[in-house]
């Protein structure tokens, strides 16, 4: 049949269909609130999941990071490479019904950059354009000055805007709803600080109609309010279900959990770079070499963690151990890269070869309330150290301080999360691994300023590279020296538990965002 | 004569508490007549205002009174219910407090207190109620009384709120007044003061009056009758002269020895030997026994209430005139 | 009086002053916000540029100046993590706490002072143990764990009340807020009663000790000796006395209440400045840290003003001029 015919009779059917699209409302509790409404304001991901609902991007995210058209139909770059051209969406109009086009695109990438007092802007994403061409009302190019091969990806985390929202649009403006004008599924109707935010349906979203009639998102930041909510059936959609309670909640009948693996890994800053690091000093006390710089120390300490004990018993099996920077199946992921053995043995060998048989005393430094059982893990791998002869200690704190002074390198071994946001391995490379260059960017989050020349070189290539496949390679070769060289120790990768209704369905995402798109009742 | 108007036998009230029994009143005998004072006598401890209380059913927890009889005008006191019992206190039973600091509530208004004396009994409306009060001020010679009944407590002095007390206590024109040391805490001049007056309205109106007191020098110019109180018990009772020229019980005698003004100036004071015994621990027996002068054998048993002369009654097995008799060295110094 | 209350207020301003600078220098010294709000993804340029913008990289002295001079304007500050002035995002969920502190506050009053009264009463009767047994209850079992033990029990066991969360408002006499509703006061009731247990426990055992105090007191015996009704005796006589022990410690109370109810709200997701002063902290949102303090402080000294007068209003011996000076 044609393909007009097809569309018509599409049409037909979805006219006729037995009410699919429920008169229901749904409401989800989240652990925490989003800090504005203004989707250029505040980079994290309580706030862009949330954004991800109202606006569109030109290209979207799906649940596992890949990257779907959004408000662009097609792209890529030109023949020449610092030139990308895309093909626009037709027939898309914003909440207040004016059309989409290529202006919209060059207001908001105009506008990024240029938000007040952004505590964490989008501009690292728009940094590297340097014109947005309007080819005609459906085409955009953008150009840069060297070719830059995650144009995709970065410009995937930039939300699109109405040009008509004026020259001065404020973040006042779009938490008042005066500005929060998108091209999402649903359309900003009421936020409520600290208290809720509730959106409504967009009937004439182009890629058709959503589910949910009226969503309410409201933050419930204690975890055991927030499943006691599910339970008492106040809410029909929880993110950020706590370990222990899972066990208990899958024996329930009237809730469903649904599991997903996250972009997120949990590792180890190792000080590879001091003559002498702070917190590591021989048993007793006085001062010593830094052992944290020979590499075969690295591989024994990385070699003396059990991660599947860590996996199992303190993360309670909600967890995936890790021997690298993402999970399998992320682009520029290695295929080699398998996750170190528990091998203790193996591990005072070569503390013995490396010239500490009688060990050192270290400090484990980690936050207690940022990533799931943090301070537990910090622990476990502390015991899991001493049974290879070190003499370990465990200092946590909170967020509010301990990155403030990790980033100051006041630690020696440091736990940290990375959540890769653009969904690929450049990413943790070129923050967690490259040496830390603060002039031209690099390295930003390397703190334990692990330094070593073929890598960097391998992924300024791949920065070069606009070919995927080429780039992928090079971003596997650079991960694959990184981890032989134990520039961190990687422990697990952070499975994230959603819970719902009996009769609802969740779709799991990589990125963590917990999306009324991904609820579906389930027939 | 007519009947008495109260008549209180063989009282006991005892205080049930944790570290035993406080035999506070343990056999207390008394009557008042109508137009009289009885003065009772007796030092800290004797029960007295005890048995001033037990009158009125104000004993608190873990006090009651477990035996005896007090008939008031013919009514059951003990038998009656809390409600009449209610009834009959402030209206026709009416009492006035050692401490007049304490006796009026510091934060609630004179008129307040007065008019809500009157209103607990009567109907009355409250133009009227204050009138009737600010009159009553009048009378316990409380000058500018308007302004005093918007007053409250803390701006008087403590001859002042005596008087309101007073005046509160004679709010109903009550048939019995029960005094609990009510002089003690004012200046001897004002005391001097109140005392004439209270002996005014008590022939006036022929109210009958209980005036408990430590101080034998004031009752004795003040009471008709006497009842001297020791170790909770009434050990002795009889018109005020009589007893006063002519004691009967050994404590009686001590008692009066021991007043100052008796004694020549420059000589020693003199006192009872020994200490008043603790209600927690009463000897077997007469309480006054060991210090007694006169005490035998036969005192290990308690003496009963008897008319030892006509008109005098007392609980003792050698009354100083018989003592007398038979013991030269013991008359009277 | 009036002499009284300006004294007051000028004292005030010098409680303010002190109590700001002490939260700048202290917030300060803690650390960066920035370093807990910027994505990890930030280049150093960009981490620098947020820091600049917010004018972190300045020093103590300077910052502390800036904040001066914003104050004499009128302005607490912008949040570094909503941007919104400080004082609107307390003032815009200052509502929810005050409604939530002034049921709890009437509950614990309606419901501590005649179980104090009761228990001061009869003291050996098993009512007066239990009574207060129970506040021993009150006051010890943690706030948090009795928040979701009323939650457990009536949201998810009996599924009688919500969960969490504020209910609908309403505006009467110009006021907005979710008393006026029903099902505003149906989602008031568990977070109110969880705030107001360990005051009502507080104010049950120093209503009992009051009462014990003051019912052995000649004027109690002297009214009951006047023929006065029991009951007059009672809430009149002794009512009055024990109300200022118990006015003191309920307006302290009222002001840690409304200051620090973060625990409650955090339990119920109860939209409030308590949550709003938590989350504050644990990002270093310094503008809103110290606004809030701020205005804490000037929420403590009317309070304090209030209960003053009301002082002199319960004891008539209590002269103002003596109060607080």
């Amino acid at each position: 049949m044609p393909r007009n015919a097809w569309a018509a009779a599409a049409v037909a059917a979805a006219m006729f269909a037995p009410a699919m699209a429920h008169a229901e409302d749904l409401t989800i509790a989240v652990a925490s609130e989003a800090t504005a409404m203004d989707p250029h304001y505040h980079n994290t991901g309580n706030n862009n999941q949330i954004m991800a609902q109202i606006y569109d991007r030109l290209i979207n995210q799906g649940p596992n990071q890949e990257l779907l058209p959004g408000l662009a139909e097609s792209w890529g770059p030109t023949d020449d490479p610092t030139v990308w051209e895309f093909r626009l969406r037709e027939g898309v109009t914003f909440h207040d019904g004016s059309p989409f086009t290529a202006e919209d695109v060059a207001y908001t990438i105009a506008r990024v950059p240029n938000v007040p007092n952004s505590p964490s802007s989008f501009a690292i994403y728009t940094a590297d354009i340097t014109e947005v061409e309007i080819v005609d009302d459906y085409t955009v190019r953008f150009h840069t000055a060297t070719p830059y091969p995650l144009m995709a990806n970065s410009l995937s985390t930039i939300y699109i805007v109405s040009a008509d929202i004026g020259e001065d649009a404020s973040t006042e403006c779009f938490n008042d709803g005066a500005c929060a004008i998108g091209t999402g599924p649903y359309r900003q109707v009421e936020y409520t600080p600290g208290d809720r935010i509730v959106l409504e349906a967009n009937a004439d979203y182009w890629d058709g109609a959503p589910i949910w009639d009226t969503v309410t998102i409201r933050p419930i930041s204690s975890p055991a309010a927030r499943v006691a909510a599910l339970l008492a059936g106040d809410v029909d959609v929880i993110a950020s279900v706590p370990t222990t309670d899972i066990a208990q909640l899958e024996d329930n009948d009237d809730v469903n959990l649904w599991q997903g693996i996250s972009n997120r890994v949990i590792y180890l800053h190792i000080d590879s770079d001091r003559e002498v690091s702070p917190h590591v000093t021989a048993i007793g006390g006085s001062e010593i070499e830094n052992p944290l710089r020979d590499v075969r120390v690295r591989r024994a300490l990385s070699m003396a963690i059990d991660r599947e004990a860590i996996v199992d018993d303190v993360m309670e099996g909600i967890a995936i151990p890790a021997g690298q920077l993402l999970p399998a199946g992320f682009f520029g992921v290695s295929d080699t890269i398998e996750v170190p053995d528990y091998d203790p043995d193996g591990a005072r060998a070569l503390l013995e070869e490396a010239g500490y048989g009688d060990g050192f005393a270290v400090t484990i430094h980690g936050p207690n309330d940022r990533y799931i059982n943090d301070a537990a893990v910090a622990q476990a791998i502390a015991q899991m150290w001493s049974r290879i002869g070190l003499e370990t200690s465990v200092e946590t704190m909170p967020r509010s301080v301990y990155f403030g002074r990790a980033s100051d390198l006041e630690f020696s071994v440091m736990l940290v999360g990375w959540g890769a946001g653009s969904g690929e391995a450049s990413s943790p490379l070129r923050s967690l691994i490259v040496t830390n260059d603060a002039d031209r960017g690099l390295g930003g989050a390397n703190r334990g300023r692990f330094s070593n020349a073929e890598v960097d070189a391998l992924v300024e290539e791949a920065m070069q590279t606009v070919d995927d496949d080429a780039r992928a390679a090079l971003l596997a070769h650079a991960t694959e020296i990184a981890m032989d060289q134990v520039a961190i120790i990687p422990t697990h990768f952070q499975v994230n538990t959603w819970g719902t209704r009996a009769d609802l369905e969740y779709e799991p995402r990589t990125d963590e965002y917990t999306l009324a798109t991904s609820v579906t009742p389930i027939e | 004569m007519a009947d008495p108007l109260l008549v209180v036998r063989d009282l006991r009230t005892h205080f049930f508490t944790r570290t035993g029994v406080v035999k506070a009143v343990d056999g207390a005998s008394f009557s008042v007549n109508r137009g009289e004072v009885l003065g009772i006598v007796g030092e800290s401890g004797s029960g007295k205002s005890i048995a001033g209380f037990s009158i009125m059913g104000l004993v608190d927890p873990p006090g009651r009174v477990v035996d005896g009889a007090m008939t008031f005008d013919g009514i059951d006191l003990r038998a009656l219910p809390d409600e009449e019992m209610r009834g009959l206190r402030g209206r026709r039973i009416a009492m006035v407090f050692q401490d007049p600091m304490m006796t009026l509530n510091p934060v609630l208004r004179i008129d307040t207190q007065m008019i809500e004396a009157l209103t607990a009994h009567i109907r009355i409306g409250k133009a009227d109620a204050r009138a009737r009060c600010r009159d009553a001020l009048g009378m316990v010679g409380i000058p500018a009384p308007e302004e005093r009944l918007s007053a409250y407590p803390h701006q008087f002095s403590g001859g002042m709120r005596q008087r309101v007390a007073i005046a509160i206590a004679l709010l109903h024109e009550p048939d019995l007044i029960i005094a609990d040391e009510p002089t003690t805490a004012l200046d001897v001049t004002i005391q001097a003061q109140i005392l004439y007056e209270v002996q005014n309205l008590v022939h006036t109106r022929d109210m009958a009056m209980l005036w408990i007191t430590h101080d034998l020098s004031v009752v004795a110019g003040l009471a008709d009758r006497i009842a001297v109180m020791y170790a909770g018990r009434v050990v002795e009772t009889g018109p005020t002269e009589e007893i006063v020229e002519r004691p009967l019980h050994p404590y009686t005698q001590g008692l009066i020895g021991s007043v100052p003004s008796r004694s020549k100036r420059g000589s020693k004071l003199r006192q009872i030997p020994g200490m008043a015994p603790s209600p927690l621990n009463l000897p077997e027996g007469c309480a006054f026994r060991p210090r007694c002068a006169y005490a035998t054998e036969r005192c290990g048993q308690s003496p009963a209430d008897r008319e030892l002369l006509p008109g005098r009654w007392g609980r003792c097995h050698h009354p100083l005139h018989l003592a007398a008799a038979g013991r030269p060295e013991l008359a009277k110094p | 009086m009036t002499v009284f209350v300006i004294r007051r207020l000028l004292q005030s301003l010098l409680v303010m002053a002190v109590m700001s600078t002490l939260v700048f220098a202290g917030v300060f010294a803690i650390g960066n916000p920035i370093d807990i709000l910027i994505s990890p993804d930030a280049t150093q340029a960009e981490y620098e540029r947020a820091v600049r913008s917010l004018g972190l990289d300045l020093p103590l002295w300077e910052q502390y100046w800036r904040f001066l001079q914003n104050l004499a304007d009128g302005e607490l500050g912008i949040s570094f993590v909503h941007h919104e002035p400080a004082i609107e995002l307390i003032l815009q969920r200052m509502p929810a706490t005050l409604e939530l502190a002034a049921v709890a506050l009437l509950l614990s009053i309606t419901v501590g002072i005649p179980l104090g009264l009761w228990a001061g009463l009869k003291p050996d009767s098993l009512a007066g143990r239990s009574i207060m047994v129970g506040s021993i209850f009150g006051f010890s079992l943690p706030n948090f764990w009795q928040g979701l033990m009323l939650i457990m029990i009536f949201a998810v066991m009996l599924d009688l009340m919500p969960a969490g969360g504020r209910g609908e408002t309403a505006v009467f006499l110009g006021i907005e807020s979710s008393i006026w509703t029903l099902d505003g006061l149906w989602h008031l009731a568990l977070p109110a009663i969880n705030l107001a247990l360990f005051k009502t426990s507080l104010v049950i055992r120093l209503t009992r000790a009051s009462v014990r105090e003051v019912i052995g007191l000649d004027y109690v015996k002297f009214a009951r000796a006047k023929g006065l009704s029991e009951r007059r005796v009672v809430f009149v006589h002794v009512l009055k006395n024990i109300m200022i022990p118990v006015t003191t410690v309920i307006g302290l109370e009222l002001g840690v209440m409304i200051a620090f109810a973060v625990v409650t709200e955090t339990v119920f997701a109860w939209p409030g400045m308590g949550k709003l002063i938590i989350d504050s902290i644990f990002v270093l949102d310094r503008p809103v840290i110290v606004a809030y303090l701020t205005v804490i402080v000037v929420m403590f000294i009317i309070i304090n003003l209030v209960v003053d007068i009301l002082y002199s209003i319960f004891d008539p011996r209590v002269r103002l001029a003596d109060v607080g000076a």
